[in-house]
């Protein structure tokens, strides 16, 4: 299901804004969570507005309502094409909607700040590099019109797993949205749709409200004109970050092809200064490299998270994961949630560095 | 009735989403007013959840668009679409209406 422009005021909204009264947080919570960031707001308003004069009758006729609602907006989302009358398909998908709204209001959150309490004082990664994989499977299997839209929920999800980064205390994050293969060779129809979500995404609260400073790895000029401009809008618009928190964007990304720009810009730097090439070979370093690289200045990442259960690193951070740790999430990337982030911070801690020694 | 295809025709869901399209069709509404103006023109109290289900399936349709929201509240506008949509589903009504109360005024003459 495509949610219709003017998306959420306040992104990722859950059902608890402290602002609404307990009944109609709880009532929200039945709501799936695609339609609360999109009505949510208007909707608690709207029902606070209404029962707030209302005779106790009224109430209840308000609030069975509303929870009516919530299961048809449940049903919905698991598709209109559910044949009315079948009773026990009905009884299954309400049972299962009940479940999981179980599971999400009480057992996740349990076993979310006991995951947060296991890592409290243990060794943080530094820098984390995400390869957000996964987005068109994931919209195949939820059913959505096309599998670009995953790319869609895939952008939205990045920005609320950079919360979840905040919240962890993790400084350095990177995030692979699309690599200089992809750019290049997938359909240009979905090149454009991702360009558009990336710009979107990138023009909201990293440009309007930056909480991190934004920094950009890859080929812009292989981006098209209005991407590029974007994404130079969020490095300008978030320089002044004093958050001490980096986000570095990887889009047209490619490690080699960033290996090679780094050889290149150092290369010029030494012919210009009359550098010969013998005397560039005998004292070329490692740090000579990096300080050329998209990521200069930054620290290497020390785990690189990827999700939907492939096992490469698909040209990512070639140079700077030399002795990252590697997670691998069976999730796709839009059904990644904060537990499994919290498990590869736990799995992180429990590893022993060596550093190839 | 009869089931109908055409891609206007409201469904069986009919009943609130039209009132919701009526009730726009004076200008953008939020869900608030939408609730007041529909009990007053029709005494038809709609719900929170029965109001929003159809302003799901109406925006989803292209009938109505939402506009920014001022604090919390986000009014509606129809779409041409919309616009469209109610006058067709009107005229249908009128049809019936018109019927029905021809054919029970020549019952009712006395011959």
């Amino acid at each position: 299901m495509t949610m219709p422009p003017h998306g959420t005021a306040r992104p990722g909204r859950g059902p608890a804004d402290q602002r609404d009264p307990l009944y109609v947080r709880v009532i929200l919570g039945l709501y799936p969570p695609r339609w609360r960031e999109r009505y949510g707001d208007e909707f608690a308003v709207l029902l606070t507005d209404l029962t707030a004069g209302a005779s106790w009758p009224a109430r209840v006729r308000l609030i069975a309502d509303a929870i009516t609602g919530g299961v048809d907006a449940r049903r919905r989302r698991q598709g209109d094409k559910a044949t009315p009358g079948r009773v026990r398909g009905w009884i299954t998908r309400t049972a299962r909607a009940a479940l999981a709204l179980l599971g999400q209001r009480f057992v996740y959150p349990l076993y979310t700040s006991r995951l947060r309490g296991q890592l409290a004082g243990g060794p943080l990664p530094r820098h984390v590099g995400i390869i957000m994989d996964g987005n068109r499977r994931w919209a195949r299997q939820q059913g959505l019109a096309s599998p670009s839209l995953g790319h869609k929920y895939g952008a939205e999800h990045a920005e609320e797993v950079l919360g979840w980064c905040e919240k962890a205390g993790i400084r350095h994050v990177t995030v692979f949205m699309c690599s200089a293969e992809n750019v290049a060779r997938r359909d240009s129809d979905e090149v454009a749709f991702l360009m558009r979500v990336i710009e979107e995404l990138v023009a909201g609260r990293l440009t309007r409200d930056p909480a991190w400073q934004v920094h950009i790895a890859g080929n812009l000029d292989v981006l098209p004109d209005s991407t590029a401009r974007a994404l130079k809008q969020a490095v300008e618009a978030s320089r002044d970050c004093a958050t001490g928190r980096h986000v570095t964007l990887a889009v047209g990304y490619g490690g080699r092809q960033e290996v090679i720009e780094a050889f290149r810009s150092l290369l010029y730097e030494h012919a210009e200064r009359g550098t010969t090439l013998i005397e560039l070979a005998e004292t070329i370093t490692a740090d000579d490299v990096a300080r050329h690289l998209y990521t200069a200045g930054q620290p290497d990442p020390d785990l690189v998270i990827r999700t939907s259960g492939e096992q490469r690193l698909s040209n990512f951070l070639l140079w700077q994961s030399a002795y990252s740790e590697l997670y691998f999430c069976e999730a796709y990337w839009p059904a990644f949630r904060e537990i499994d982030f919290l498990r590869a911070l736990r799995s992180f801690a429990a590893r022993h560095r060596r550093y190839g020694r | 009735m009869a089931e109908r295809t055409t891609t206007n025709d409201l469904g069986r869901w009919s009943d609130p989403p039209l009132l919701v399209l009526a009730s726009l069709a004076d200008g953008p509404k939020h869900g608030y007013a939408i609730t007041l103006d529909v009990a007053a023109q029709t005494g038809v109290r709609l719900g929170p959840g029965t109001l929003y289900g159809a302003i799901g399936r109406l925006e989803e349709r292209g009938l109505i668009e939402a506009l920014p929201p001022r604090q919390r509240r986000r009014p509606y506008r129809l779409t041409a679409a919309g616009e469209q949509a109610l006058a067709d589903s009107a005229q249908r009504m009128r049809q019936v209406a018109d019927l029905g109360l021809s054919r029970l005024a020549v019952a009712r003459t006395p011959s």
